[in-house]
């Protein structure tokens, strides 16, 4: 990780300094001021920096000594799914009949990407249970506001007024988000003491009234809803629709179907189960799939396949429109149909290893941690740092800043909810024996820390560019300008 | 030329045939045509978006102003 300070890129500016010359154009010009009005025109050029590309080149990739990401270490970070992801998905989205293509090149030209699309809706139908599917949305919160835009406007058409959506108290925040986003009411249900949905009190409030039920399997605890044929018999015996958080499909990959689970639709995050890159916040992919009788309600276009031609379908009259420009994260796309094609009938073994570590690290941590929900995990779990808070006055956010310090990307913490000082661990299928040891190692010796010197683990990190930051200030008066006036 | 006002990167003519059928044909050309504009507004049924980027030579720009010439 790159150490102290370089300069900024207002800083390496110097006046003419130019990275690439434009060539002349053989149109000729005309003066700006003939074909613009003033009041369109600049008095003057903008204060960009003038810097060289290496001096371009070099500004960013210090930038980018200062991240940690997956290629460059363990990132257990649960609910994320940071697995490794393969350089040739890479490869495949680079190709340049995919990466060169229009977004509006004319289908007869885009048969190539058209098929990709078709064909990747088929894999992903026959691996959920589902049977068409929508691409267009960015990410997973994205695809939950489109699929209960969907559920409205099933339930409208069938003249049914529903106005509440049920969530349980572990649920991904964005799911109450995404539902109150689309106008309903927010029921939340408690989760019972094995930390499944309480079915029970699921049964108090399933009634007319309820439009869906959003629940994530297996939960945000990692722990597989036990309760599942019970609780799809309660919502669909009032009405109601089922919504799959599909953020831990990676635990049931290729072993059990959501369709099958009785599941109406659901989303699934490309970036976490299917290998594409995380982004800050983008690109990503969340694609919505859908059980037949949602397949009108579908954002326009879908892709439709007439024997071996492929095109784009706009005329859907029952279609809730558009919710993303063109079809989705392309690109993003592109590496989900190589990995799934990369892994073909072993995808089950990519479940079955992600919950064999997860598994294998909770085992060699249960000793020092307190384990709220003590069942067998899927493919991740939830600690407590309660012991070491009452006992030693140190929070779980102190052993997760010290994790920095031993080279690793912290946990989720203080999620779920309902667990306090939550420590939420995903190790991934694509972690070695010897790194998840080694990790467990680094985490018991920061719980030893706890008891024999504290202070370092409440002052931690010690090793990053910075140490603690104002978070709440970093993030909703964030400072991303540098004034003109200075530079 | 659909509106008045002065233009930047690109420009919305009206056209006497259909966009789509324009388009049809400049691809015998070898020419991506422009984009129809009547799936995003009902009212531009005959509007045609024009955009020929800094990418192209003038030779380019002055070979589709033919094919559309030779088509009206």
């Amino acid at each position: 990780m790159a150490q102290g300070d370089f300069p900024l890129l207002v800083e390496r500016s110097a006046p003419g300094r130019i990275g690439a010359a434009v060539p002349q154009s053989d149109v000729p010009e005309v003066p700006l001021e003939q074909i613009l009005p003033p009041a369109q025109l600049r008095g003057g050029p903008p204060p960009l920096p003038e810097v060289s590309e290496p001096d371009l080149v070099r500004h960013y990739t210090q930038l980018s000594h200062r991240n940690y990401a997956v290629d460059i270490g363990f990132y257990p970070l649960g609910s994320c799914t940071m697995k490794y992801n393969p350089k040739i998905n890479e490869d495949a989205a680079r190709l340049p009949g995919f990466a060169r293509l229009h977004p509006y090149a004319p289908d007869a030209l885009a048969q190539g990407a058209l098929r990709l699309l078709s064909e990747l809706e088929t894999m992903l139908a026959e691996i959920s249970g589902m049977d068409g599917m929508t691409f267009q949305p960015a990410a997973g919160a994205h695809g939950e506001l489109t699929a209960l835009l969907m559920i409205r406007a099933y339930f409208a058409d069938r003249g049914e007024a529903r106005t509440r959506v049920i969530v349980p108290d572990s649920a991904h925040g964005t799911n109450p988000a995404s539902a109150s986003m689309c106008g309903y009411g927010v029921v939340q249900v408690r989760s019972d003491a094995r930390g499944n949905i309480d079915a029970d009190a699921l049964r108090q409030v399933a009634d007319e009234r309820a439009a869906a039920l959003m629940l994530t399997n297996p939960n945000t605890l990692g722990l597989f809803e036990e309760r599942i044929t019970e609780v799809e018999e309660i919502m669909h015996g009032c009405g109601a629709q089922i919504y799959l958080d599909g953020a831990n499909f990676n635990a049931v990959l290729g072993i059990t179907r959501p369709g099958d689970q009785g599941f109406d639709v659901m989303h699934m995050n490309l970036h976490k189960t299917f290998s594409t890159p995380h982004g800050g916040g983008g690109p990503g992919a969340g694609p919505v799939a859908v059980k037949s009788h949602l397949l009108p309600y579908l954002p326009v276009p879908v892709v439709v396949r007439e024997g071996e031609r492929f095109r784009l379908d706009y005329d859907r009259p029952q279609s809730i429109g558009k919710i993303r420009s063109f079809y989705g994260n392309f690109g993003v796309l592109v590496r989900a149909y190589t990995y799934i094609r990369t892994y073909g009938p072993l995808l089950r073994q990519i479940a079955e290893a992600a919950v064999l570590n997860a598994n294998y690290l909770l085992a060699l941590l249960r000793p020092a941690f307190d384990l709220p929900y003590d069942r067998h995990c899927m493919h991740e779990f939830v600690l407590a740092g309660t012991r070491q808070k009452r006992e030693h006055g140190v929070t779980t956010r102190d052993m997760a800043k010290r994790l920095l310090d031993y080279g690793y990307h912290a946990p989720t913490i203080y999620f779920p909810l309902i667990v306090e000082e939550a420590m939420m661990i995903e190790p991934t299928e694509t972690e070695s024996r010897e790194t998840i040891e080694a990790f467990a190692r680094g985490l018991l010796a920061i719980a030893e820390e706890c008891r024999t010197n504290p202070d370092v683990v409440r002052s931690a990190p010690h090793t990053t560019v910075v140490s603690r930051l104002d978070e709440v200030t970093a993030a909703r008066r964030p400072d991303l300008h540098w004034p003109i006036a200075d530079y | 030329m659909a509106f008045p006002g002065p233009t930047f990167h690109e420009f919305v003519l009206r056209c006497p045939l259909p966009p789509e059928e324009i388009n049809r044909r400049l691809l015998d050309a070898e020419i991506l045509g422009g984009l129809p504009l009547g799936r995003f507004y009902r009212e531009l049924a005959d509007g045609w978006l024009v955009c020929v980027t800094e990418s192209r030579t003038r030779q380019d720009i002055d070979r589709l102003a033919a094919a559309l010439e030779e088509m009206v």
